[in-house]
């Protein structure tokens, strides 16, 4: 009876304990997005520089330079739109990260690849799809906040130089670096045009159906339906095979915008990729039949589990009120990192200023259609 | 009315409540030291982060997911001992 009692206790008590704050975030209960949004707040103030980060490769420091700010905007923003009281609070960093994603040492890194500065260069050819799609999204969602936004002329510039690059490509994706094409840096860029067109009176449709259209087909491993990681700028075929970190990532992104092509996305992931433990829900970055290491993307794969595919589909459980796998997956983000309020503001322990960052964006993804 | 420190309880009750204070003391040292970037990617110098997360987390999943199911069957087992005589 005792080993009985044990089992059913290992079962029903961690699993509690883990998700108990899970439904908090899923409803308008402010305090949690409120704490963790102080935090990244408080990162954005002090600013991060690349010796944040530990990557032997400069280029992944700047880019995880990049994806703090990035990432903690997009949280920010979110927050404010659920819950417009804090906006007084929080739009000041949301323009403070801004005003870093756009300074010199932060852009350093798609300069130093592509030997032309992105914003210089809008006029040009060349992709720069992450370093501009990431940036045009939070631009775009900041104009939505802020209709009369002084990055308006940007956001329009960009939106542009975007849409014409598309038009002009021969596969519909553009490059993050040369002869480097990835679907999920795409998906940002993607966004902020449905975005964009939206809320002006540009016209980016045909971009927007090439591009869609990719994502329903061209760019997805046909039997599990994910995409693939990596697509060759000209020829148009798989460079890698599918995971989890780009389909999630990109299906939040997605998220953002538009209800069509994410919810196929999110369907993958979950008919292929969702297992839990003692209910403790997990993503594995490659399908049934693909095997592979952790990377930058994934992080490490422990026991062909992705840390960032875990993640990164919080944003679309809770975008598509999946209650019961985002449950799962926050019991496992509460334990792995480690929340811990500090004062009046949230910190994940293990997070340090991306992993807040993330967690933010993810955790406050828009349940409510666009 | 008595102190803590004048409870008796089970040598083993006393463990369990020193792990859990040392985990929450551990969460908040962690909390100020940023670790995440060694566990996703792991540079020369990771191995001491590598090292202390690894023990961080081997505490953390005892005191949360071992410890409680293992009082609830001490406790069941303590309540169904048949009385001395």
């Amino acid at each position: 009876m005792a080993a009985v009692l044990f089992i059913a206790a290992l079962w029903w008590i961690p699993a509690w304990w883990c998700g108990r704050d899970a439904a908090r975030w899923l409803g308008p209960d402010a305090a949690y997005p409120v704490g963790l949004s102080r935090e990244v707040a408080a990162t954005i103030k002090a600013g991060v520089s690349e010796e944040n980060f530990t990557n032997a490769t400069s280029l992944f420091r700047n880019e995880w330079q990049f994806g703090t700010y990035q990432m903690g905007a997009l949280g920010l923003l979110q927050v404010i739109r659920a819950h417009p009281e804090t906006r007084a609070e929080f739009l000041p960093s949301v323009e403070q990260a801004i005003d870093r994603l756009l300074s010199p040492n932060v852009r350093a890194f798609d300069l130093r690849m592509w030997q032309e500065d992105p914003l210089d260069s809008l006029d040009g050819s060349n992709g720069h799809a992450a370093y501009l799609g990431y940036l045009n999204l939070i631009l775009t969602l900041h104009r939505q906040l802020v209709p009369d936004s002084r990055y308006a002329p940007l956001n329009d510039r960009i939106s542009a130089a975007l849409a014409r690059r598309i038009t002009a490509s021969a596969q519909g994706i553009l490059e993050t670096y040369p002869t480097e094409a990835y679907p999920i840096d795409n998906a940002a860029g993607l966004a902020s045009l449905i975005l964009h067109q939206r809320l002006t009176s540009a016209d980016h449709a045909a971009a927007i159906k090439r591009v869609l259209e990719c994502y329903r087909s061209a760019w997805r491993e046909p039997h599990s339906g994910l995409l693939y990681q990596a697509i060759g700028p000209n020829s148009g075929r798989p460079q890698a095979g599918p995971r989890a970190s780009g389909t999630a990532l990109a299906a939040a992104f997605l998220a953002i915008a538009e209800r069509d092509v994410s919810p196929q996305l999110f369907a993958s992931i979950r008919r292929e990729l969702t297992g839990s433990f003692l209910r403790f829900g997990y993503i594995r970055e490659y399908p049934a039949g693909w095997h592979g290491m952790g990377d930058v993307d994934s992080g490490p794969v422990i026991f062909g589990t992705s840390i960032s595919g875990t993640g990164f589909t919080l944003a679309t459980a809770r975008a598509f009120g999946d209650s019961g796998l985002f449950t799962r997956l926050f019991r496992t983000g509460y334990l792995v990192g480690v929340p811990v309020w500090r004062g009046d503001r949230l910190t994940y322990a293990t997070g340090g200023p991306l992993g807040n960052s993330i967690l933010l964006a993810m955790l406050t993804a828009p349940s409510t259609p666009p | 009315m008595r102190s803590l420190l004048t409870i008796r309880l089970p040598k083993s009750l006393w463990g369990v409540i020193s792990l859990v204070l040392l985990h929450l003391v551990c969460a908040q040292v962690l909390a100020r030291v940023h670790l995440l970037e060694h566990l996703l990617s792991p540079g020369s110098d990771s191995f001491e982060a590598l090292a202390i997360l690894g023990c961080f987390f081997l505490l953390r999943l005892t005191v949360i997911v071992f410890i409680p199911a293992w009082l609830v069957a001490k406790i069941w087992l303590r309540w169904s001992r048949p009385p001395e005589a």
